[in-house]
């Protein structure tokens, strides 16, 4: 029987370390937490984006039952369907305009006090919610875990909203909460048209 | 020196910790529990479970209450049939079902108690089947289906009965779950398009 070489020895030693087995986990959920945060801060980052989820819920809590609850319903189902286009690679006309013109359009709504029927309201954040939702799509493939992305700017959304549902709430204070909700629709305007001229290269 | 080298990489070998279990799940009941972890870790068959438990909560307790015996069977049914027909992959189907169940409870109409129990079961047929083909030929068949079934009950049970006594306690809580479902909806819509997209789409 050969004898082996010493100097080989802490070679093989290191290569036994090396190939020592890990842990095998039967499901391969890779980069949950990474895709979660970057997916609840995709919309968060976006000021655009953002100020338009707040207006939404602002505008459902002025609106008050049954468009309080049936508009943060209705804008993730349809920014979902925005998603499939952005994820599809079907191009959606001018999404930056579309985004910065749904704060412009909601923040006036909320500013006038604009009084719509349920089925216009909702017809109308949904329309805004296709270029939302086209925007996150085009990202969700690049994510490190699509699903943890997806989860996380839908969860993010659905916060956002209920922040604005929670500012809407002084429109029940007496004579100053209305015309502070309507001064937040201002604000959000003004935002949203400032996005709007740099969307179109105006600023 | 090399004598010395070797000795050390020895030691380093010999000192590499390996993992410490409070429970020798490596024996005895260990595939009880790998059945059962491998149905709670996977972040789609999650939301499946809670998409199931949203949809039994919003509805009457004599009606929900049928889950709870669908749902795990439904699981048990599918894991077995993966085993005594194994074949591709059922992930998109689940996503399908996850959305579909998650639609359901967002339009927040009352099924009636067949439709229920329909939907809970397919659904958890497509979720047990997916987590059966988890299932190799030296897994301990009964035990693994066993700690899957368990799981899956223990899961829906406990959710689905928190969910409905939060549901009794005011009206917002049932808002907020049918949100939480369009969320989980949303999601799921999208990744079924992630799924059908195509390489060139993919850019």
């Amino acid at each position: 029987m050969r004898r082996i070489a010493k100097p080989t020895l802490p070679f093989i030693a290191a290569a036994v370390a090396v190939l020592t087995p890990q842990l095998a986990l039967a499901h391969a959920e890779v980069a949950v937490g990474a895709g979660l945060v970057n997916g609840l801060l995709h919309p968060i980052l976006g000021p655009d984006h953002l100020i338009a989820m707040v207006a939404v819920g602002l505008w459902g809590a002025q609106l008050r039952a049954p468009l309080i609850w049936a508009l943060p319903i209705a804008f993730p189902l349809m920014m979902a369907v925005g998603g499939v286009l952005g994820v599809l690679g079907l191009a959606l006309p001018s999404v930056e305009v579309g985004i910065a013109a749904s704060a412009l359009a909601l923040g006036l709504l909320i500013a006038f006090g604009v009084r719509a029927p349920v089925w216009a309201a909702v017809a109308i954040v949904s329309a805004f919610a296709l270029f939302h939702g086209h925007a996150h799509g085009t990202e969700l493939p690049h994510a490190a875990n699509p699903l943890a992305y997806g989860l996380g700017f839908v969860i993010s959304t659905g916060l956002l909203h209920l922040a604005g549902i929670l500012i809407g709430l002084m429109n029940g204070w007496r004579d100053l909460g209305p015309k502070l909700v309507r001064g937040c629709g201002g604000v959000i305007a003004a935002l949203g048209g400032v996005f709007l001229l740099g969307a179109l290269g105006l600023v | 020196m090399a004598r010395a080298v070797a000795l050390l990489c020895g030691l380093a070998l010999a000192g590499l910790p390996s993992p410490a279990l409070a429970h020798l799940v490596d024996v005895r009941f260990g595939e009880f529990y790998g059945g059962a972890l491998h149905l709670v870790t996977g972040l789609q068959y999650a939301l499946l479970l809670v998409a199931l438990s949203i949809l039994a909560a919003l509805h009457r307790a004599e009606t929900g209450r049928w889950m709870l015996g669908a749902a795990p069977l439904g699981i048990l049914i599918g894991a077995a049939a993966a085993v005594a027909v194994p074949g591709g992959s059922a992930s998109l189907a689940v996503t399908v079902g996850v959305g579909v169940v998650a639609l359901v409870a967002a339009a927040g109409h009352r099924l009636p108690t067949a439709g229920l129990i329909a939907i809970g079961a397919a659904a958890a047929l497509l979720l047990g089947y997916e987590n059966g083909l988890a299932i190799t030929a030296r897994s301990d068949v009964p035990l693994f289906l066993s700690g899957l079934t368990m799981a899956g009950l223990v899961v829906v049970c406990l959710l689905t009965a928190g969910l409905h006594r939060l549901a009794d306690l005011a009206a917002w809580p049932r808002i907020a779950m049918r949100a939480v479902a369009s969320w989980i909806a949303a999601v799921s819509l999208i990744l079924v398009a992630l799924a059908l997209q195509t390489p060139a789409q993919a850019g």
